[in-house]
Protein backbone atom coordinates (compact mmCIF):
# COMPACT_ATOMS: atom_id res chain seq x y z
CA UNK A 1 0.00 0.00 0.00
CA UNK A 2 1.10 3.36 -0.89
CA UNK A 3 1.39 6.05 2.08
CA UNK A 4 -0.51 9.04 1.38
CA UNK A 5 1.70 11.84 1.83
CA UNK A 6 1.10 15.89 1.28
CA UNK A 7 0.84 19.13 1.99
CA UNK A 8 -2.10 20.24 3.66
CA UNK A 9 -3.26 24.17 4.44
CA UNK A 10 0.51 25.16 3.56
CA UNK A 11 1.78 23.13 6.66
CA UNK A 12 4.03 20.14 6.33
CA UNK A 13 2.59 16.43 7.12
CA UNK A 14 4.40 13.02 6.36
CA UNK A 15 2.62 9.69 6.41
CA UNK A 16 3.92 6.67 6.64
CA UNK A 17 2.38 3.47 4.81
CA UNK A 18 4.20 0.81 6.25
CA UNK A 19 1.77 -2.63 6.08
CA UNK A 20 1.88 -4.78 9.14
CA UNK A 21 2.53 -8.38 8.28
CA UNK A 22 1.60 -9.48 11.44
CA UNK A 23 -1.82 -12.09 11.64
CA UNK A 24 -3.03 -10.94 15.27
CA UNK A 25 -6.17 -9.94 13.37
CA UNK A 26 -7.71 -11.92 10.60
CA UNK A 27 -10.47 -12.28 8.71
CA UNK A 28 -12.46 -15.48 9.75
CA UNK A 29 -15.40 -15.88 7.81
CA UNK A 30 -18.25 -13.01 6.06
CA UNK A 31 -21.36 -13.20 5.53
CA UNK A 32 -22.92 -10.74 3.06
CA UNK A 33 -26.88 -10.79 2.47
CA UNK A 34 -26.08 -9.54 -1.21
CA UNK A 35 -29.81 -11.11 -2.44
CA UNK A 36 -31.91 -11.07 0.21
CA UNK A 37 -33.50 -11.50 3.73
CA UNK A 38 -32.22 -13.41 6.70
CA UNK A 39 -33.95 -14.83 10.22
CA UNK A 40 -29.82 -15.32 11.67
CA UNK A 41 -26.34 -15.82 10.74
CA UNK A 42 -24.39 -18.45 11.88
CA UNK A 43 -20.64 -18.39 12.25
CA UNK A 44 -19.51 -22.51 12.74
CA UNK A 45 -16.76 -24.11 12.77
CA UNK A 46 -14.66 -21.25 14.38
CA UNK A 47 -11.06 -21.81 14.81
CA UNK A 48 -9.64 -22.20 18.67
CA UNK A 49 -6.47 -20.59 17.86
CA UNK A 50 -7.50 -16.84 18.84
CA UNK A 51 -7.32 -15.48 21.94
CA UNK A 52 -10.24 -13.02 21.12
CA UNK A 53 -12.92 -13.02 18.29
CA UNK A 54 -14.44 -9.69 16.63
CA UNK A 55 -17.76 -9.46 14.95
CA UNK A 56 -18.44 -6.36 12.66
CA UNK A 57 -21.92 -5.60 11.13
CA UNK A 58 -23.92 -3.29 9.81
CA UNK A 59 -27.45 -4.72 9.98
CA UNK A 60 -31.30 -3.58 9.27
CA UNK A 61 -34.32 -5.58 9.87
CA UNK A 62 -37.36 -5.90 7.89
CA UNK A 63 -39.77 -4.34 10.89
CA UNK A 64 -41.08 -0.48 11.32
CA UNK A 65 -38.94 -0.85 14.76
CA UNK A 66 -35.37 -0.69 15.55
CA UNK A 67 -34.54 -4.04 17.22
CA UNK A 68 -32.15 -6.09 19.08
CA UNK A 69 -29.59 -8.62 17.52
CA UNK A 70 -29.40 -11.71 19.99
CA UNK A 71 -26.42 -13.18 19.88
CA UNK A 72 -26.21 -17.24 21.35
CA UNK A 73 -23.30 -19.37 21.21
CA UNK A 74 -22.65 -23.21 20.80
CA UNK A 75 -26.80 -23.33 19.74
CA UNK A 76 -27.55 -22.70 23.09
CA UNK A 77 -30.93 -20.76 22.58
CA UNK A 78 -31.84 -21.18 26.22
CA UNK A 79 -32.10 -17.52 28.04
CA UNK A 80 -31.44 -18.35 31.09
CA UNK A 81 -27.62 -18.65 30.34
CA UNK A 82 -27.61 -15.07 29.06
CA UNK A 83 -28.90 -13.43 32.26
CA UNK A 84 -27.17 -10.32 32.34
CA UNK A 85 -26.88 -7.46 29.73
CA UNK A 86 -25.89 -3.98 30.61
CA UNK A 87 -26.54 -0.49 28.52
CA UNK A 88 -24.85 2.27 28.20
CA UNK A 89 -26.70 4.03 25.85
CA UNK A 90 -28.39 7.43 24.04
CA UNK A 91 -31.19 8.06 21.34
CA UNK A 92 -30.60 11.55 21.44
CA UNK A 93 -33.83 12.56 23.78
CA UNK A 94 -32.56 10.50 26.92
CA UNK A 95 -28.66 9.08 28.16
CA UNK A 96 -29.37 6.12 30.53
CA UNK A 97 -27.53 2.87 31.98
CA UNK A 98 -29.90 0.03 32.52
CA UNK A 99 -29.89 -3.74 33.11
CA UNK A 100 -31.34 -6.52 30.55
CA UNK A 101 -31.74 -10.40 31.52
CA UNK A 102 -31.92 -11.57 27.24
CA UNK A 103 -29.02 -11.60 25.15
CA UNK A 104 -30.09 -8.43 23.00
CA UNK A 105 -26.97 -7.54 22.09
CA UNK A 106 -26.58 -5.68 19.05
CA UNK A 107 -29.44 -3.04 17.21
CA UNK A 108 -30.53 -3.42 13.69
CA UNK A 109 -32.15 -0.21 12.25
CA UNK A 110 -35.76 -0.49 11.04
CA UNK A 111 -36.86 -0.70 6.89
CA UNK A 112 -40.08 0.55 6.76
CA UNK A 113 -43.00 2.15 7.58
CA UNK A 114 -43.09 5.53 9.53
CA UNK A 115 -39.20 4.96 11.22
CA UNK A 116 -37.54 3.05 8.57
CA UNK A 117 -34.58 5.38 6.91
CA UNK A 118 -33.93 4.10 3.08
CA UNK A 119 -29.99 2.87 3.03
CA UNK A 120 -29.58 3.53 6.42
CA UNK A 121 -27.97 0.46 8.87
CA UNK A 122 -26.88 0.37 12.27
CA UNK A 123 -23.27 -0.22 12.78
CA UNK A 124 -21.95 -2.88 15.37
CA UNK A 125 -18.84 -4.28 16.60
CA UNK A 126 -18.39 -6.88 19.13
CA UNK A 127 -15.78 -8.53 21.11
CA UNK A 128 -16.10 -11.80 22.89
CA UNK A 129 -13.13 -12.14 24.90
CA UNK A 130 -11.11 -15.32 25.95
CA UNK A 131 -13.61 -17.24 23.68
CA UNK A 132 -12.03 -20.65 23.75
CA UNK A 133 -11.91 -20.54 27.75
CA UNK A 134 -13.63 -24.05 29.41
CA UNK A 135 -13.04 -22.60 32.47
CA UNK A 136 -14.86 -19.00 32.89
CA UNK A 137 -18.20 -17.19 31.80
CA UNK A 138 -18.17 -15.40 28.42
CA UNK A 139 -18.03 -11.95 28.31
CA UNK A 140 -18.90 -9.83 25.22
CA UNK A 141 -18.66 -6.29 24.91
CA UNK A 142 -21.14 -4.31 21.89
CA UNK A 143 -20.71 -0.99 20.86
CA UNK A 144 -23.04 -0.19 18.36
CA UNK A 145 -24.80 3.49 16.93
CA UNK A 146 -26.62 4.83 13.85
CA UNK A 147 -28.95 8.62 13.27
CA UNK A 148 -31.89 8.67 11.35
CA UNK A 149 -30.66 12.49 10.62
CA UNK A 150 -33.92 14.15 13.48
CA UNK A 151 -36.34 10.93 12.25
CA UNK A 152 -37.66 8.12 15.05
CA UNK A 153 -34.83 9.07 17.28
CA UNK A 154 -35.80 6.25 19.96
CA UNK A 155 -34.85 3.84 17.41
CA UNK A 156 -31.55 4.47 16.34
CA UNK A 157 -29.57 4.40 20.02
CA UNK A 158 -25.88 4.48 20.60
CA UNK A 159 -24.58 1.98 23.19
CA UNK A 160 -21.67 0.50 24.81
CA UNK A 161 -23.30 -2.64 25.85
CA UNK A 162 -22.01 -5.63 28.23
CA UNK A 163 -23.06 -9.61 28.17
CA UNK A 164 -22.84 -11.62 30.42
CA UNK A 165 -23.33 -15.56 29.02
CA UNK A 166 -23.08 -18.54 31.12
CA UNK A 167 -21.70 -20.49 28.65
CA UNK A 168 -18.28 -22.19 29.87
CA UNK A 169 -17.43 -24.17 26.86
CA UNK A 170 -15.02 -22.93 24.21
CA UNK A 171 -17.39 -21.30 21.71
CA UNK A 172 -17.08 -22.85 18.15
CA UNK A 173 -20.16 -21.26 16.74
CA UNK A 174 -22.16 -18.23 16.88
CA UNK A 175 -25.18 -16.82 15.96
CA UNK A 176 -26.47 -13.57 15.40
CA UNK A 177 -30.49 -13.70 15.47
CA UNK A 178 -33.07 -10.64 14.16
CA UNK A 179 -35.71 -10.32 16.21
CA UNK A 180 -37.06 -9.46 13.16
CA UNK A 181 -35.57 -10.31 10.03
CA UNK A 182 -32.59 -9.11 8.41
CA UNK A 183 -32.58 -7.13 5.96
CA UNK A 184 -30.87 -7.43 2.17
CA UNK A 185 -27.06 -5.93 2.27
CA UNK A 186 -26.81 -6.12 6.32
CA UNK A 187 -23.28 -7.73 6.07
CA UNK A 188 -21.70 -9.73 9.16
CA UNK A 189 -17.40 -10.10 9.20
CA UNK A 190 -16.05 -12.46 11.90
CA UNK A 191 -12.51 -11.74 12.82
CA UNK A 192 -9.88 -13.38 15.15
CA UNK A 193 -7.28 -11.22 17.62
CA UNK A 194 -4.23 -13.60 18.82
CA UNK A 195 -3.02 -12.98 22.12
CA UNK B 1 -11.80 -20.13 5.85
CA UNK B 2 -9.26 -17.44 4.53
CA UNK B 3 -6.85 -16.16 6.61
CA UNK B 4 -4.59 -13.12 6.50
CA UNK B 5 -2.79 -9.76 7.19
CA UNK B 6 -6.50 -7.86 7.34
CA UNK B 7 -5.73 -4.62 9.70
CA UNK B 8 -3.52 -2.31 7.79
CA UNK B 9 -2.58 1.22 8.30
CA UNK B 10 -3.37 2.99 5.26
CA UNK B 11 -1.66 6.34 6.24
CA UNK B 12 -0.50 8.68 8.72
CA UNK B 13 -0.47 11.95 8.88
CA UNK B 14 1.08 14.19 11.65
CA UNK B 15 1.51 17.86 11.76
CA UNK B 16 4.60 19.64 12.18
CA UNK B 17 3.31 23.31 12.29
CA UNK B 18 -0.26 24.32 12.68
CA UNK B 19 -3.13 23.55 9.54
CA UNK B 20 -6.78 24.09 8.96
CA UNK B 21 -7.15 21.44 6.91
CA UNK B 22 -6.09 17.95 6.80
CA UNK B 23 -6.69 15.27 3.66
CA UNK B 24 -6.71 12.01 3.27
CA UNK B 25 -7.33 11.22 -0.57
CA UNK B 26 -7.08 8.13 -2.53
CA UNK B 27 -8.61 5.79 0.15
CA UNK B 28 -8.10 2.27 -1.41
CA UNK B 29 -11.76 0.46 -2.04
CA UNK B 30 -10.06 -2.49 -1.14
CA UNK B 31 -11.29 -3.16 2.24
CA UNK B 32 -14.73 -3.68 4.21
CA UNK B 33 -14.15 -1.16 6.93
CA UNK B 34 -11.63 1.75 7.95
CA UNK B 35 -10.84 2.61 11.32
CA UNK B 36 -9.29 5.82 12.08
CA UNK B 37 -7.14 6.99 15.31
CA UNK B 38 -5.96 10.30 16.25
CA UNK B 39 -4.63 12.54 18.93
CA UNK B 40 -5.31 15.88 17.53
CA UNK B 41 -4.56 19.70 19.30
CA UNK B 42 -5.88 23.08 18.79
CA UNK B 43 -3.53 25.99 18.43
CA UNK B 44 -5.09 27.81 21.21
CA UNK B 45 -6.93 26.73 24.66
CA UNK B 46 -10.36 26.12 25.07
CA UNK B 47 -13.10 24.23 23.84
CA UNK B 48 -12.86 23.62 19.96
CA UNK B 49 -14.85 21.51 17.46
CA UNK B 50 -13.76 19.81 14.22
CA UNK B 51 -15.68 18.24 11.28
CA UNK B 52 -14.78 15.30 9.47
CA UNK B 53 -15.73 15.48 6.11
CA UNK B 54 -16.29 12.74 2.85
CA UNK B 55 -15.66 13.30 -0.62
CA UNK B 56 -15.18 17.10 -0.47
CA UNK B 57 -19.28 16.86 0.49
CA UNK B 58 -19.48 20.32 2.85
CA UNK B 59 -23.62 20.10 2.23
CA UNK B 60 -25.82 19.72 5.21
CA UNK B 61 -25.95 15.22 4.84
CA UNK B 62 -24.54 14.85 8.09
CA UNK B 63 -26.17 13.86 11.84
CA UNK B 64 -25.54 12.52 14.99
CA UNK B 65 -26.46 10.66 18.11
CA UNK B 66 -24.20 11.54 21.14
CA UNK B 67 -23.74 9.86 24.39
CA UNK B 68 -21.18 12.51 26.99
CA UNK B 69 -20.16 11.31 30.45
CA UNK B 70 -18.50 14.13 32.64
CA UNK B 71 -17.70 12.86 35.62
CA UNK B 72 -17.58 16.62 36.78
CA UNK B 73 -20.95 17.83 35.40
CA UNK B 74 -24.55 17.54 36.74
CA UNK B 75 -26.10 15.27 35.28
CA UNK B 76 -23.00 12.87 34.78
CA UNK B 77 -24.42 11.58 31.61
CA UNK B 78 -26.51 13.14 29.09
CA UNK B 79 -27.51 13.02 25.31
CA UNK B 80 -27.74 15.24 22.33
CA UNK B 81 -28.35 15.29 19.19
CA UNK B 82 -27.69 17.34 15.87
CA UNK B 83 -29.01 17.09 11.98
CA UNK B 84 -28.82 18.56 8.63
CA UNK B 85 -24.81 18.95 9.71
CA UNK B 86 -22.23 20.07 7.03
CA UNK B 87 -19.72 17.62 8.64
CA UNK B 88 -19.26 14.90 11.60
CA UNK B 89 -18.31 16.86 14.55
CA UNK B 90 -16.23 15.60 17.15
CA UNK B 91 -13.90 17.66 19.61
CA UNK B 92 -10.31 18.29 19.41
CA UNK B 93 -10.48 20.15 23.08
CA UNK B 94 -8.05 22.26 24.53
CA UNK B 95 -4.36 22.17 24.71
CA UNK B 96 -3.80 21.60 28.20
CA UNK B 97 -0.97 19.47 28.66
CA UNK B 98 -1.87 16.21 29.47
CA UNK B 99 -5.21 16.54 28.23
CA UNK B 100 -4.71 15.75 24.78
CA UNK B 101 -8.19 14.92 23.15
CA UNK B 102 -8.14 11.28 21.94
CA UNK B 103 -10.20 10.01 19.13
CA UNK B 104 -11.06 6.72 17.91
CA UNK B 105 -13.27 6.12 15.03
CA UNK B 106 -15.10 3.32 12.83
CA UNK B 107 -16.49 3.71 9.24
CA UNK B 108 -18.26 0.06 8.38
CA UNK B 109 -18.77 -1.22 4.90
CA UNK B 110 -17.32 2.39 3.40
CA UNK B 111 -17.46 1.68 0.01
CA UNK B 112 -20.92 -0.19 0.11
CA UNK B 113 -22.84 1.82 -2.43
CA UNK B 114 -26.21 -0.08 -1.08
CA UNK B 115 -26.03 2.33 1.83
CA UNK B 116 -26.00 5.17 4.01
CA UNK B 117 -22.50 5.52 5.93
CA UNK B 118 -22.51 5.14 9.61
CA UNK B 119 -19.91 5.96 12.05
CA UNK B 120 -19.59 4.89 15.32
CA UNK B 121 -17.15 7.25 17.14
CA UNK B 122 -15.91 7.59 20.66
CA UNK B 123 -13.61 10.76 21.57
CA UNK B 124 -12.22 11.67 25.02
CA UNK B 125 -9.87 13.93 27.06
CA UNK B 126 -8.32 12.42 30.32
CA UNK B 127 -9.75 13.13 33.21
CA UNK B 128 -11.94 15.49 31.70
CA UNK B 129 -15.08 13.75 29.94
CA UNK B 130 -16.17 10.93 27.08
CA UNK B 131 -17.82 10.79 24.45
CA UNK B 132 -19.27 8.06 21.78
CA UNK B 133 -21.78 8.81 19.25
CA UNK B 134 -23.32 7.53 16.31
CA UNK B 135 -23.59 9.86 12.94
CA UNK B 136 -24.18 9.29 9.40
CA UNK B 137 -23.42 10.77 6.33
CA UNK B 138 -26.31 10.36 3.78
CA UNK B 139 -24.71 8.94 0.98
CA UNK B 140 -24.79 5.44 -1.00
CA UNK B 141 -21.23 7.10 -2.48
CA UNK B 142 -17.91 5.16 -2.02
CA UNK B 143 -15.61 6.68 0.12
CA UNK B 144 -12.80 7.97 -1.19
CA UNK B 145 -11.64 11.10 0.23
CA UNK B 146 -11.88 12.33 4.19
CA UNK B 147 -11.17 15.64 5.58
CA UNK B 148 -10.80 17.25 8.88
CA UNK B 149 -11.31 20.54 9.32
CA UNK B 150 -12.24 22.96 12.46
CA UNK B 151 -15.79 24.06 13.13
CA UNK B 152 -16.36 27.96 12.09
CA UNK B 153 -14.70 30.25 14.03
CA UNK B 154 -12.57 27.87 15.84
CA UNK B 155 -8.77 27.32 15.71
CA UNK B 156 -6.36 25.68 13.90
CA UNK B 157 -4.85 22.19 14.28
CA UNK B 158 -1.37 22.67 16.06
CA UNK B 159 1.76 20.96 15.52
CA UNK B 160 2.03 17.42 16.75
CA UNK B 161 -2.46 16.80 15.48
CA UNK B 162 -1.66 12.89 14.12
CA UNK B 163 -4.41 11.12 12.52
CA UNK B 164 -4.04 7.59 10.99
CA UNK B 165 -6.21 5.68 9.13
CA UNK B 166 -6.25 2.23 9.23
CA UNK B 167 -8.15 -0.77 6.68
CA UNK B 168 -10.00 -3.95 7.78
CA UNK B 169 -10.49 -6.75 5.24
CA UNK B 170 -13.30 -9.02 5.33
CA UNK B 171 -13.21 -12.30 4.07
Amino acid sequence: MSPITELIGGAKAYGWGKVLSSTSFESIATSYLSGGSSNSVTFSSIPQTFTHLQIRCVAKNTGIFGDSIYVRYNGDTNNTNYPRVHYNYSNGNVAQNANGTTPELGWSAPATGTYGMNFLYTANIMDILDYTSSNKNKVIRVFYGSDPNGNAQAFYPVSLTTGLSTVTSPITSITLSAGNVFAQYSHFALYGIRG
Amino acid sequence: MPSGATYEPIATQTLVSSSSLITFSNIPQTYTDLVIVGTMFPVSGGSNNCFMRFNSDSNTNYSGTYYFADPGGSPTSYPYRNSNQTGLGTSYGNSQAGREPWWHTNILNYSNTNMYKTVIVKNGWADTWFMMAGQLWRSTSAITTITFSPASGQTDFAAGTKITIYGIAAA
